[in-house]
């Protein structure tokens, strides 16, 4: 037989319970639009009933526990796809200021000029005696070695950019690490006292996404409630520690080279994806080859012209002179010969010191028809035409697996709001729905009332 | 499935980004003109269109070129032609010399006349074009022909008979007859004290007056005259004197010694004078018009190319020789003419002409050379011409935004666009709370 306090205390443990339910439902409400947030749900359960002659009777509502909603398998797919989109994101940016540096196709771009320096060769050799043909030679080619050092300079300047970007996402990664390492430990402590830590758990999520789109992280999650993360197969974070890591000064012989390494051991890390191989392959290998492309072009430049200069004669009806300084390791200082530089007599038109003689000058002009590159295959132009293919090859196929990773990615967190995020329509029927459960439970206590009442009135 | 309030906001959000990153590039392409902006726009049409505007730019060269020949080639042949006209006068000159009805005064008019044909010649030879002479070769800064009418130095054996110079025409009072001499075998001379010795086995006369030139630390004096004197040694009025810098020349009078013809260049020794008959000297006189022509020591041969075409070259001078003849043909045969009429001397006149009628035939056969370079060089232009213009729609096929596609796309995105934004807003505004 039940007493009439009990229908109290069930009254009473429902009351709380639709309480729970609604502070769940008004916490879900309040961070519609909090990033990383995964909406919350009371675990609600029939309280243990109590055993009588007559079977048993049921004793309430127990809230079993507030948990997340979340998609484990979407979140671990969602994490190496972030790795995909940092690198390509970071190429794609960074192909697209390398393709502004070039500026081509332009009337400014080296193409031109080249074009402009051949031409000014042909108009000396049609007029050898000019004053004015050779100032034009000389300032064609003050132009192209300038327009050579400059593009040489900006990519190793954009180079040096990304290197100190590299040390700049290695210190993010060791911050990043200790805060998992550190919300590791509160979430264990918090869930072995049985104490929700559903936020915890979110921050610690967002960490690792984050972390995702700057380097390939593995991620393991243990029973304790903690994740283990391991880079190339060691380990980068385990329970409350973080391995950091560190960065080592190198040299590729142009500027200064950093490579990841562990800070423990000072072995290198071998980085497969996210923003750091973004990183790492744009500095050594895209920038890096139209930088030896340019040193290519350059050293033909200088010797292919210097060859057919030097046999020439100036007006001064000396032979012999370089027309580029013979001393230059590539594009960033090929510069013009100094003797050329203080004296245009001694720009070689004639091919045997007379003065109506331009062959020699004809002769430079017409490099711009000989294939003298990648083993007499290609000529200057088209050399440098093919550099510019072969650019905008690259820079569409970064913008290409860009937006592949970017649907891929926008679909995977479609998923995962689908399960995780807040829809205000639902929290809306929720809400009305534990209200009503509320009122429900709040008449039920003043229905006992009234029975306490009657059965005191009876005495 | 469920759909939340971010699902709805960043899919809303990314699609409207979408149309509008499409129209942003559209609306570029239009403005520009272009559709190439970035080699990653369409890298083989970078690649592609890179090639093409070298090979335009390398056209437009060669355009210029081909301009520049075709002034040259040009003026040469105006040159040419004018050198027909002149071979055309002369002939007609010496065909009414020929006439036998003529006086020596009327041929030597007509001489006149053919002197200035000759100089014309010279000057043709000489002609320059911006600055450079048109036949000098790749010495075309030194004109192919020097023109002097000052004659030095030419050799002449005395006859009381007249002889006759290699000119004609003198500036009359320029003539002088002179004997030179030389040191050891006339006179010797010490270079310290300034002496000078006559010596008795030389060809020097004791008693004539000779003109002394030398040079002395101090400086260079010229034609000091000395009295030979076969006993004792003459002061000069400087010394020390630089060795084997002395000339020793003896002047003849003109009127004492010899008589001149400066019509027609003659000598006549006299025999009151003190000129040996048979004896050999040297003559110096001017000419009224120059009517010496000396070809540029340098040469006038050097090939002056334009490159007109993908690896072609083409020569587009013709030397002095090319048009004068291998030695100085033309010129000689004027000068021949003009000295026969002057001196009356009809017996040349048909060999003359026929030598004319070679060079005419030269310079007719050059003249045909120059029409076929100007020729080539026409039809080089038209054709580089045709290639620039359907290189340049090449081009333009590449680079270009087709407008009205593109207008097109545009009008099509700006109405997906406003239906996303209209349907976008619909759903962002409406809740269940509205409702409730």
């Amino acid at each position: 037989m039940g007493s009439t306090s009990r229908i109290l205390d069930i009254a009473r443990s429902a009351l709380a319970a639709q309480n729970a339910a609604i502070t769940t439902t008004s916490h879900n409400i309040a961070n519609v639009n909090t990033p990383g947030y995964s909406r919350q749900r009371v675990d609600l359960a029939a309280a243990k009933p109590m055993s009588n002659t007559f079977g048993f009777l049921g004793q309430g509502v127990d809230i079993q526990s507030i948990h997340r909603i979340r998609d484990s398998f979407v979140d671990s797919q969602l994490r190496g796809e972030y790795q995909s989109l940092g690198r390509w994101e970071y190429r794609e940016n960074t192909m697209a200021e390398i393709e502004n540096i070039f500026n081509e196709p332009s009337d400014t771009g080296l193409s031109q000029i080249l074009g402009d320096f051949w031409d000014s060769w042909d108009e000396l050799g049609n007029d050898p005696q000019s004053g004015s043909a050779r100032e034009q030679v000389r300032q064609m080619g003050t132009h192209l070695v300038n327009t050579f050092q400059h593009l040489s300079k900006r990519l190793t300047d954009l180079q040096d950019r990304l290197n100190e970007d590299l040390k700049g996402k290695v210190d993010e990664i060791n911050s990043k690490t200790v805060l998992i390492g550190e919300l590791n430990a509160q979430i264990a402590s918090a869930e072995t006292r049985n104490i929700s830590a559903n936020e915890f758990r979110d921050q610690r999520d967002r960490l690792v996404d984050d972390l995702s789109k700057l380097v390939d992280v593995t991620v393991t999650e243990k029973d304790n409630g903690m994740v283990t993360l391991s880079l190339s197969g060691q380990i980068l974070v385990e329970r409350d520690v973080a391995y950091q890591l560190s960065t080592s000064t190198g040299s590729n012989g142009r500027s200064t080279v950093d490579t990841v390494v562990w800070a423990r051991n000072n072995q290198p890390v071998s980085i497969k994806n996210g923003e750091l191989k973004g990183i790492i392959e744009l500095r050594d290998d895209v920038i890096q080859g139209e930088l030896d492309d340019l040193d290519e072009l350059a050293n033909s430049m200088v010797t292919e012209v210097n060859a057919i200069h030097s046999a020439g004669y100036g007006q001064d009806g000396f032979s012999g002179y370089n027309f580029f300084s013979s001393s230059s390791s590539g594009a960033s200082d090929i510069a013009l010969d100094n003797g050329i530089l203080g004296d245009i007599a001694r720009i070689a038109a004639s091919s045997d010191g007379t003065d109506g003689s331009g062959d020699t000058a004809h002769s430079i002009a017409g490099l711009r028809e000989s294939r003298v590159m990648s083993g007499n295959s290609v000529t200057m132009d088209d050399f440098y035409a093919s550099m510019m293919g072969s650019l905008g090859v690259q820079s569409q196929e970064a913008t290409f697996q860009r937006e592949n990773q970017d649907i891929i990615v926008s679909q995977l967190e479609t998923q995962k709001s689908a399960v995780s995020g807040v829809s205000l329509d639902e929290e809306m029927t929720q809400l009305i729905k534990y209200q009503h459960a509320y009122e429900a439970a709040a008449r039920l206590i003043t229905t006992v009332d009234e029975m306490m009442q009657t059965l005191i009135d009876m005495v | 499935m469920r759909i939340s309030e971010d699902m709805k906001m960043t899919n809303i959000l990314s699609d409207l980004t979408r149309t509008k990153t499409r129209m942003l590039k559209t609306q570029t392409d239009i403005s520009t003109t272009k559709r190439i902006h970035q080699p990653s726009d369409d890298p083989s049409g970078t690649a592609q269109l890179m090639r093409l505007k070298n090979t335009d730019h390398r056209y437009e060269q060669y355009q210029k070129s081909v301009e520049d020949a075709t002034y040259w080639v040009t003026a040469t042949e105006s040159t040419l032609n004018q050198g027909i006209d002149v071979i055309t006068d002369a002939n007609n000159i010496l065909l009414q010399a020929g006439n036998d009805t003529l006086g020596p005064s009327e041929r030597s008019t007509l001489s006149g006349q053919m002197q200035a044909l000759w100089e014309k010649t010279a000057q043709l030879a000489n002609q320059k074009f911006e600055n450079k002479y048109l036949m000098g070769g790749t010495n075309y800064l030194t004109p192919p022909y020097e023109l002097t009418d000052e004659i030095t130095g030419e050799s002449y054996t005395a006859a009381f008979d007249s002889v006759y110079l290699d000119n004609v025409r003198l500036e009359s009072g320029t003539l002088e007859v002179e004997e030179q001499y030389a040191e050891g075998a006339d006179f010797s001379i010490d270079y310290l004290t300034g002496e000078i010795q006559t010596l008795g086995a030389g060809s020097m006369t004791d008693g004539a007056t000779y003109l002394i030139s030398y040079e002395t630390p101090s400086g260079t004096v010229e034609d000091e005259a000395f009295v030979a004197d076969m006993a004792n040694p003459v002061s000069l009025s400087q010394s020390p004197v630089n060795a084997g810098s002395v000339t020793v020349r003896r002047v003849f009078e003109e009127g004492v010694d010899y008589t001149v013809d400066y019509a027609k260049g003659a000598i006549t020794a006299l025999d009151t004078g003190s000129l040996a008959d048979g004896g050999s000297y040297l003559v110096n006189y001017q000419t009224e018009f120059p009517s010496v022509a000396t070809l540029n020591p340098d040469g006038v041969n050097g090939a002056i190319n334009r490159k007109i075409d993908e690896g072609t070259s083409m020569q587009i001078n013709f030397s002095a020789t090319d048009f004068i003849g291998s030695s100085d043909d033309l010129l000689n045969r004027l000068k021949e003419a003009t000295i026969a009429l002057e001196r009356n001397d009809t017996s040349q006149f048909t060999e003359l002409r026929s030598g004319l009628d070679d060079d005419l035939n030269r310079i007719t056969r050059l003249l045909g050379e120059v029409g076929v370079k100007a020729d080539r060089l026409d039809f080089t232009g038209q054709k580089l011409d045709t290639d620039s213009v359907n290189l340049r729609k090449l081009i333009s096929s590449i680079e270009d935004t087709d407008v009205a596609a593109a207008i097109l796309q545009l009008d099509q995105d700006e109405a997906i666009y406003n239906a996303a934004l209209k349907t976008g807003a619909q759903l962002i505004k409406t809740t269940l709370l509205d409702y409730i």
